[in-house]
């Protein structure tokens, strides 16, 4: 049973229908709620069984594919919160913007990495004079 | 098949074309006029290109790698100006966090309202003349206008 709802799953289809490049789809898929929701409350082991069932079918309609790069997107938001992206966990072949979509991903995490940089205490100097 | 498609200053841009359309995208792009009332719809779909196609590869292919779209931008000299300058033959980029995700090309700037009225390709489907903020959020709501200084 998929993780979605009928009414999401014509949404992701309208979405990927419309999408020009990998980029729109990706950052629309982001923050789509229904996305949200899968990564939010959905174990990623979950997410990928249901990703290996669709991405093996025979049928690739607009809604089968949707559905697969509505969930790699999930794959990819709960990589973001667990702090670390790393390499892809399926065969991105199988989809063709899903290359793309998870080097920008990656991208995304080398750029807006944060350095903590502490600066020394300040010195405190008493004049005893 | 990849066509030569090259900047002002001589630099490749990667390009490629589709040869179908789904039976999905046909019913769906009948219904985008009842999405999109406001906007012309115009018939016939084509696989061969998309938005950035339409606009910087008059209709031959598609672009879809966004570091292409700023080689374009910055070799071919478009600078960006103020919605209300823009008039027919400028181009709109849609972007989110600075990334292209559609372009179309300005027809017509209604006057006074500054309301720039926009020709773009909506994904497999069909090319469409709408008002620049009439698009489906896939694309985003960040815009700018661009004049080509060439």
């Amino acid at each position: 049973m998929s993780l979605f709802t009928q009414a999401e799953l014509s949404d992701l289809a309208g979405g990927f229908t419309v999408a020009n490049v990998p980029i729109s789809l990706w950052y629309w898929l982001d923050g789509h709620p229904a996305v949200r929701r899968v990564a939010d409350l959905v174990s990623e082991d979950r997410v990928l069984d249901e990703f290996g069932a669709l991405i093996r079918r025979a049928e690739r309609s607009e809604t089968i594919l949707a559905e697969c790069y509505a969930l790699l997107t999930a794959i990819i938001a709960k990589r973001r919160r667990a702090g670390r992206i790393g390499p892809p966990p399926v065969d991105l072949g199988t989809l063709r913007w899903g290359e793309p979509i998870w080097a920008r991903a990656r991208r995304d995490e080398r750029s807006t990495g944060t350095a903590l940089i502490t600066a020394p205490p300040p010195r405190l100097i008493l004049d005893e004079g | 098949m990849i066509i030569r498609l090259q900047t002002a200053a001589g630099r490749d841009i990667p390009n490629a074309q589709d040869t179908e359309i789904s039976t999905y995208e046909r019913n769906w792009g009948a219904e985008l006029p009842h999405a999109h009332p406001d906007a012309d719809v115009f018939p016939g779909m084509s696989p061969t290109y998309n938005c950035h196609g339409l606009t910087f590869a008059s209709r031959r292919t598609k672009i879809t790698d966004p570091d292409a779209i700023a080689r374009i931008l910055m070799d071919d000299r478009y600078d960006q100006i103020d919605r209300r300058e823009a008039r027919p033959g400028d181009v709109i980029i849609y972007s989110r966090d600075g990334e292209p995700t559609h372009s179309g090309i300005v027809v017509e700037n209604e006057p006074d309202l500054f309301v720039p009225w926009i020709w773009s390709k909506w994904g497999n489907g069909p090319e469409v003349l709408h008002k620049y903020h009439d698009v489906h959020p896939v694309y985003g709501t960040d815009h700018r206008f661009l004049r080509c200084r060439l």
